[in-house]
Parts: structure tokens; sequence; C-alpha cells
């Protein structure tokens, strides 16, 4: 197996390349913004002044030169030289230009050295033609002919320095033509080698993404997928110790769990399957040691043998009443929600642990409210619950010396009904309390599974309840049970719906079938029938039972559900099909109820059955309240569709 | 002997150790206020004890303003060795010239009367002392109306940066005050005065002459147009305020020519009359406003070099803080800030009997 690389964190990852990203456009766009145009622009708005001034200077030496063509034109009438200084001043303008100055200030050093020294050759030369025009207007002539010569020896001069003006401002204007051109250059260097290295890093990124993010999430996809499937096997290897590489070694630490606790169920399940048949295997002798003492009981007289005989009926009868709490806990649940009756659910959970509490030398303290509390919830749940919670409480009081002592209560506060567990145990450490109620969070090591608390809460909370604790550390733990109060009395399909009520007292004349492979059954119950004053047939399968009944159809059969050949369920199927008559005078005898479920397709009602080891005189009421309820609905029968044709 | 001769040369190791007084320069590039305020502004530094230690240059090999000359000056006080800042130009022409030089150096450049507003775009590093033309027009506009009652006005100005802009001053302020300008005639040193004067009157008299230019051809302007329009009134810009060459040169004929000045010696204040009495004990003459506001310009550079250190962009960041972040400097001219709201002292005098003399401008 290949070791994990130890490399940088996803988080740190992803922010470098979005850094990096970030960083690669920044620097474009900075280049371009704070560099590139501000040269540009710089270069423009140096241009631009220059332009102007060389533009503005050569019109002035324009207007200069039309000034001194005017100075040569003789003007001999007072009007000739006011006209001619006006078309002077005309030609040459006002001074001191607000935007020439503008333009100046904006110029560099040498640049604005040159063009001063070619403004002020301009200035001076325009004004001594605007002395002129004065002296012309004031008709000093030889003044404004010798101002003549001057400005006319001063356009050299002029011409010199715009000359040499125009020398440096070309000479200027095409260094910043090279300045923009290499800065254009340098600008597509400059986004050459960015975009190649963007083109570089790209292919990168993409790689990075896909080795650190995409293709550790296709992998956890499909492991997830596979496990979904049901396939706990699945392990996905740990190449990076990131954020990736932690998620995948949790979810593989999870699958592990999964698996070892699916085991575990199955282990229980397979537990649950065995313990099923030795019940039902113990279920039998204890009916027939029951069976027996009681049938003997009508035969003995002696008073200490009839109570040594009354005692092995009890004691048989308790046998028979705990394994019916284990078959009964240990079978799947049926998810049903019924209404039902809190404390009969409390109390058969604490007869389910009854030997338990014996053996560990502690006392269950019942506090129940003596109302009927009824909620609509799950029975066989609720039942998993308290016994999960029972469970806890004894592995807590254990820890503690005797005497030790489980409070167990009911009560109800308006519309809700609460059961609490209450042991003296030394609690729970705060920081295992935070996570009691999650998966796995186990306080018993390898002892416990991890899930029951959670289980139970789950349970509690899909009947709209909740299931909490409360704990002080030394002092014990109390988890509280709170469910939806109910408002009628429990009337679950498992329970026995009261028949008819019977118009037979006796069994005297009844004819009644008794169909078990179970000799040491059959005998004394058909004895004890007999006893009874009923006719009794026997048969030791379904098969036999068919046959007797179609020798004759008796008043009730009583079949046990389990047989060789064809058990009770077949034949229940058969005269279903061939004797449907028959069908409603079956009564069946079973060491776990739940086995009709398991034959499936079964339309016998729960209250047929009578689990094993079952009371005598209650088979004796059940067959007179079927018989009864059978000969009522044949006599209404009989009514409507005229008389039997037998 | 061992350990003596340990003890002696840690002793010797330790005075050498320590660190001399730095050596700075502030670098003097106006020729209006020359020698006379640079004496001053050595004396009044070598009074202060501790801090690093302030030279004054004075680069005073080429008198004048031509934008080259001050160029030439401006790079040859840029190269100067522990240069920390330059107090100047002269002129508005000159120092928007030497202006670039001195941000290219980062140099603070500390301007003392030059007026032009394109001095306050001139760069980062460039502050004016002064106000700009603008305000000045407009203080000469409001004088001339209000208190002159000007009804026609000429304007004669120098063609560069500071004439320009100071006719510009005047004239947004007369049109304001629907007071019109009959002739407004660009004069440089060279130029015949008298011809443009008579000139210009062919044109229209006016009964108030407002001169932007220097204080040549301010004299000339008023001696002429006095010649022609007795009882015209001369108002002059700062430029011109060069009291002793203009009373020299052109005696009577400059007196009641009002002149606008940045201070005087009868200002009030401490600093003012400390500054008066030390000149004209170092110089023997009395101070004018330029060598007011140079000496401020000096002593505040030496205040800010003393504050933050010998380092330039600290200066610049000292000045930038006077008013705000740290009080404005007291100087001889008045509180010195440079911030959006600073208001810098404006003074109209008149000449008379050779002096100037402050006139109430409301």
């Amino acid at each position: 197996m290949t070791r994990p690389r130890v490399s940088l964190s996803l988080r740190v990852t992803l922010m470098l390349v979005i850094a990096g990203v970030a960083l690669y456009v920044l620097i474009i766009a900075l280049y371009l913004t704070a560099w590139m145009r501000p040269a540009t622009e710089r270069l423009a708005r140096q241009s631009a002044p220059v332009l102007y001034l060389f533009g503005e200077l050569s019109d002035r030496a324009l207007g200069i030169e039309e000034a001194l063509r005017l100075t040569r034109r003789p003007a001999l009438t007072p009007q000739a030289r006011v006209q001619t200084a006006e078309q002077v001043r005309s030609v040459i303008g006002d001074a001191g230009d607000r935007s020439l100055a503008e333009a100046f200030a904006s110029l560099p050093s040498e640049m604005r050295v040159v063009l001063a020294r070619a403004d002020d050759r301009a200035s001076r030369l325009r004004n001594t033609l605007v002395e002129y025009a004065a002296l012309l207007e004031l008709g000093r002539l030889p003044e404004a002919t010798a101002r003549a010569h001057v400005a006319d020896s001063l356009r050299g001069l002029l011409r010199e320095s715009l000359a040499s003006a125009q020398r440096i401002g070309l000479e200027d204007l095409v260094q910043r033509e090279r300045a923009l051109s290499a800065a254009a250059n340098r600008a597509v260097a400059f986004l050459a080698f960015w975009v190649g290295l963007g083109l570089v890093l790209l292919p990168l990124g993409l790689l990075t993404v896909e080795r650190r993010v995409r293709r550790p999430l296709a992998d956890l996809e499909a492991g997830l997928s596979r496990v979904a499937d049901g396939d706990l096997n699945t392990q996905l290897p740990v190449t990076r110790l990131d954020e990736f590489g932690r998620v995948i070694t949790h979810f593989n630490e999870t699958t592990r769990i999964l698996r070892d606790r699916a085991q575990e169920q199955g282990r229980f399940a397979a537990a649950g399957e065995l313990i099923a048949g030795v019940a039902h295997e113990v279920n039998n002798p204890l009916m027939a040691i029951a069976t027996l003492a009681t049938a003997r009981l009508d035969e003995v007289e002696n008073s200490e043998q009839r109570a040594e005989l009354e005692l092995i009926h009890r004691q048989a009868r308790r046998a028979g009443k705990l394994i019916s709490g284990l078959l009964r806990f240990v079978r799947p649940a049926e998810h049903h929600t019924t209404v039902v009756e809190v404390n009969d659910v409390v109390r058969e959970a604490v007869d389910l642990l009854s030997y338990q509490f014996g053996v560990d030398e502690i006392e269950v303290v019942q506090h129940l409210d003596p109302a009927i509390l009824c909620s609509v919830c799950n029975p066989g749940g609720l039942e998993q619950v308290l016994v999960n919670l029972l469970s806890n409480a004894i592995d807590a009081v254990r820890l503690t010396k005797p005497p030790r002592r489980i409070v167990v209560e009911s009560w109800r506060k308006d519309r809700t009904v609460f059961v609490a567990v209450e042991d003296h145990g030394p609690g729970i450490d705060p920081a295992v309390q935070a996570r009691l109620f999650r998966p796995f969070a186990s306080t018993k090591g390898q002892k416990g599974t991890g899930l029951g608390l959670y289980i139970s809460r789950q349970i509690v909370r899909e009947a709209g309840g909740d299931l909490t604790v409360e704990s002080i550390p030394a002092a014990g733990a109390r988890f509280s049970i709170s469910l939806p109060a109910a408002l009628s009395v429990a009337t679950g399909p498992l329970q026995a719906s009261p028949l008819p009520a019977g118009r037979a007292t006796t069994l005297a004349g009844m004819d009644i079938l008794l169909v078990d492979d179970e000799e040491s059954i059959r005998r004394p119950l058909a004895k004890y029938l007999t006893r009874r004053g009923a006719t009794v047939r026997e048969a030791s399968d379904g098969i036999e039972g068919i046959a007797a009944i179609n020798d004759r159809l008796p008043d009730a059969v009583v079949a046990d559900v389990r047989m060789p050949r064809m058990d009770g369920v077949a034949m229940y199927h058969a005269l279903t099909r061939d004797h449907p008559t028959a069908c409603d005078r079956v009564l069946f005898l079973s060491g776990d109820l739940s086995q009709l479920a398991d034959l499936g397709g079964t339309t016998i009602s729960a209250a047929r059955v009578l689990v094993k080891p079952i009371d005598l005189s209650e088979l004796d009421a059940r067959i007179r309240a079927l018989v009864s309820g059978n000969s009522a609905r044949e006599a209404v029968s009989g009514l409507e569709s005229g008389p039997d044709p037998r | 002997m061992a350990k003596r001769l340990l003890i002696g040369l840690s002793l010797i190791g330790m005075v050498g150790c320590r660190s001399a007084p730095e050596h700075t320069v502030i670098g003097y590039a106006f020729s209006i206020s020359g020698t006379p305020t640079v004496q001053v502004a050595r004396e009044e530094i070598a009074e202060h004890a501790g801090g690093p230690t302030i030279e004054i240059i004075y680069d005073s090999v080429v008198q004048g303003d031509p934008a080259d000359v001050e160029v030439e000056r401006a790079e040859r006080l840029a190269a100067v060795p522990d240069l920390i800042a330059v107090v100047g130009h002269g002129g508005s022409r000159g120092t928007l010239a030497a202006a670039p030089v001195y941000n290219r150096a980062q140099i603070p450049q500390l301007v003392p009367i030059g007026t032009s507003r394109f001095l306050k775009h001139a760069g980062p590093w460039t502050f004016m002392l002064a106000t700009d033309d603008s305000t000045e027009g407009a203080f000469i506009g409001e004088f001339a109306v209000n208190r002159l009652g000007a009804r026609r006005v000429s304007i004669f100005f120098e063609n560069d940066e500071y004439g320009t802009g100071l006719r510009d001053g005047v004239t947004a302020e007369l049109h304001g005050r629907g007071v019109p300008v009959g002739s407004m005639v660009a004069v440089d040193p060279a130029s015949d005065v008298p011809t443009l004067v008579e000139g210009s009157l062919l044109h229209g008299i006016p009964d108030v002459v407002i001169s932007a230019a220097r204080w040549q051809a301010t004299g000339r302007i008023a001696q002429t147009m006095r010649a022609h329009v007795p009882g015209v009134q001369i108002i002059a810009g700062d430029g011109a305020f060069e009291m002793r060459p203009l009373v020299d040169t052109f005696g009577t004929d400059a007196d009641s020519i009002y002149i606008v000045a940045f201070w005087l010696p009868d200002a009030p204040g401490p600093e003012s009359r400390a500054f008066v009495a030390r000149f004209e004990r170092v110089t023997g003459r009395e101070a004018f406003s330029a060598d007011a506001m140079s000496h401020d310009a000096l002593m505040l550079l030496a205040d800010a070099i003393r504050t933050v250190g010998p380092s330039r962009s600290a200066v610049r960041r000292y000045l930038l803080e006077l008013g705000s972040e740290r009080p404005a400097y007291e100087g001889v001219t008045g509180r010195i800030s440079f911030g959006p709201h600073r208001q810098p002292p404006l003074i109209m005098t008149q000449i008379r009997d050779g002096k100037a003399r402050r006139v109430p401008t409301r």
C-alpha cells in the first residue's frame, strides 16, 4: 500500500491557486492602468502643449512678418498712418495669450527654456511693432522708421530662435514618438510574456484542481455509491494527507464500523433466531408440564400434592411468560403503531429483565401512574427502548455496591406521557453526555455497540416524542421518555379481540379435534378436554387433521402451527380451499406468535392464536367462545339462506 | 599599565563614536533679496543650539530671471551635496522653469514671492509662500474701484507669467464690477514705455492705470502718465515693490504710486519687530516685503529641518502638515501654512516721501 503523501492542505492549495490567478490579473491590470496608461497619457499631455506652442509661435511669426511688410508700405497721410497702425496692431494680435502661458507651465524645463527664448524674442519684436504703430499714430515718423528697422533686425533673431526651437521641438517629438513606440513594444512584450505565462500556468492550475479536487471527489462519490449499494467492504486509497485525505480516512473508518456493526447485527439476528427456536422447543415441554400439572389437579385429593402441582403449574407458566417475552424481543420489530398502554409495556420490559435484577441484587422500584397511560407508538419499539434503558441502568448500578436500586416512573402531564428510568450509578461524564445519543458513542468499550441510545432516541422521536438524559456525576443518571398521549385504551392487532359472549358454559357435548405432533402435549390436552365433557379426537399433523375433518366436521379444531408433513397454517389454507366452514372453527397453538407472520400470506387473525404454554382454563374459555360465536353466525346465516341441506 | 591603556582606548573609542552633527544645506536662489537676507538668516540660524548644522548656499552667480538662466541655477543647486530644500526663485517665469528640476530631484522648493497660479500645479515639491495672481488681481481691482473710484482703467503688463496672470486677475475683477478696461499694453524691460503710454492715450484717457510690471516699467509708466494725465492714479502689483531702486530712479514721480506688498516693517507682532531690528542691525537698511518673505521661507525650512531631521521627504511632509497636523508656522509675515484655506497677507501701500505707507483698503 502506498504511503499517503504529505502535501499542502487543500485549503492552502486552493487559496494559492486563487491568489495566483488574482495576482496574475492584478499584475496585468496594474501594468496597464498604473504604468502604461499614465505613461502614454503623460507623453500625450506633454506633446500637446509643444505642438500648441509651435503652432502659436508660427502664427505669431506670420503675423509679425505681415506687420513688418506693412511697415515697408509708405503711409503719407495721417489717416493712412492711423490705418497702418491699426493694421499692424491687428495682425500682431494681443499679447499675453493665457493659454500660451498655460502651455508653457506644463513644459519640461529644457523645452521651456528654448521656447521661452523664442517667446521672449517674439514678444520683444511684437512690442517693437506696437511702439512703431504708436509712433506712427503720434506722427513721429523718423522714430517710427527707426523702430521698423529695429524690428527688421530682430526678425533674424526671432527666425533663429524659432528654427532652434523647431529643431529641438521636432527632436522632442521624435523622442516622444520613439518613447511611445518603445512603450507600446514593451507593453506588447509584457502582455506576450504574461499571456505565455498564463498559458503555461493554466494547465498547471487545471491539473492541480483535477488532482486535488475533482479526482478525489469522484473517488469519494464512487465509494459512497458502492456503500449505498451495500458493499460495506469499500475502502478508498488515501493518497494525500490533506482535507480529502482526512475525509477519505473518515469514510474508510465509517465504512469499517458499519461493516463490523452489520456483522454484529447479523450475529444478533442469528442469536435471536436461535433463541426463538430454543424457546419454541422449550415451550412445548413447558406446555406439557403445565397441562399435565393442571390435569392432575383434578385427580389429586391430597392437599400437599395439590400444592406441589399448583407450584409446578405456576413455575411452568412463569417460565413460559419469560420465554414469550424473549421471543417478542428478539423477533424483528414490526413497524406499526398502535395505541399502547405504556405501563403494560413497562411491566413487560421489567419482567423480561427480572432475572438480571435478581442476579445483580437490584431492587426495581416502580412508581407507575395508576391511571391508564396510553400513547400511540410501536409497542415493540417502546419495549426495546425500555429494555435498553434498563440494561444500561443495570450496567451502571453494577459499578456500585449493593444495595442497588433502579427507579422506573411513569406519569402524564397535559398531553404527554412520560416514562423515566433512573439509576444510582456513577453518572455520566459531561464530555460523554454531549455525544451520548450519537451513533457509536459507547461508554462500555467493546461490550457496547454504541447504537442503543441512538436507536432508542430514533424510535421515540419517530413516535413524536423524545428521549433525554439528566446526569449528576457520582449520583446517577435519569433517562426520560416523553410520548404524545393517546385518548383511547390500547386495542392492538396482536391483542386478542374479545370474541362474542358465548352461550355455551361448558365443553360438554362439543366435538373437538386436537392436531399436534407432540404427543406429550396432545394427550394431556385431550385428557383435560375429555374430562370437561368434550368428545376429543386426535391427529398428529395436518394431513391427519384434514382427514378427521372430512370424516366429521368438529365444533372446534385446536391445531399446532409447527408440525411435520403438514403444519397448521398449511392445513388451514387447505381447509379454506376445500372446507371453508371448518376454517372458522380452527384455533392455533403456537410457541411463537410471530411464526404466523413468517408464514406469509396468511389471513389468520391473531385472535385465533393461543401462545404456548397456555393456561388450560383459558383454552377452555376460548374454545367455548369460538363455538358460541360460530353457532351465532351460522344461526344468522341459516335464517338468511334457509335450512341446512345436511 | 595595560589596564590604563585599555581604559584610554575605550574613552577614545567612545568619543570617536559620538556622531557629529549632520550637515545640511538650504539652497537660496532669490536675487531680489539676496545677500542681506542670507546674512540675517545665517545669524538667526546660528543662534539655535543643537540639531543638524544648517548651511545656506546662495547661488548668485548669474543674476536675472530668464527661464534658461533659472534652469541652470536650479540644476547647480540640485547637485549640491546635503541639499535639503531650496528657497526661490525670483519671478514667476524663472520659478516655473526651475520647478521641474526640483520636482524631478524631489527637493522641496519654497517660492517666496512668485504669484503665478501655475505654480500651484508645478509639482508636489513646490510650495508658494505668497498668494496667487488671481487673488492679488482681485485685490487690486477691488481697491481701484472701491477706494479710487475707477471708471476707466488702462492696464500695462509685462508679457510673462507674472504680468499676464496679474492682468487676468485684475481684468476679471473689473469686469465683474462693470468697469471698462480701455487699453491693455504689453511691455518688456527693453520697451519704449513712454511711446507705448502715449500711444495708449490716443485710444482713451484712463483715470486709473494698473501696472502688472516690474519697478522699471512701472516707474516709467507713472512718469509718462502723470506728464500727460495729471491726477491719474497708478496702482502696481507686488513685482514693482523694490522701493530703493524705484524711489532712487524716479524720485518724486514715484510718489503716490500704490503698490501691493506682502508685509511692511510696521507690522505688529514680536517676530516682525525682532526681524526689523535684526535686519537693520545686520544690513544697515530697512527691510522690505521681499526681504521678510524670503526670510520667512529660510527660517521655516530651518525649523522644518530641526524638527523632522535632514530629510527632503520629511521636510515636505512637515510643510504639508502645517496648519493641520501641526500648528501653522509663526513667521515675520504672519502665520504660514499650505492648506487649501490659507490666506497669505496682502497689503496696499502708497509711496509717500520715498517710503511705502500702509493704506486702508476698506
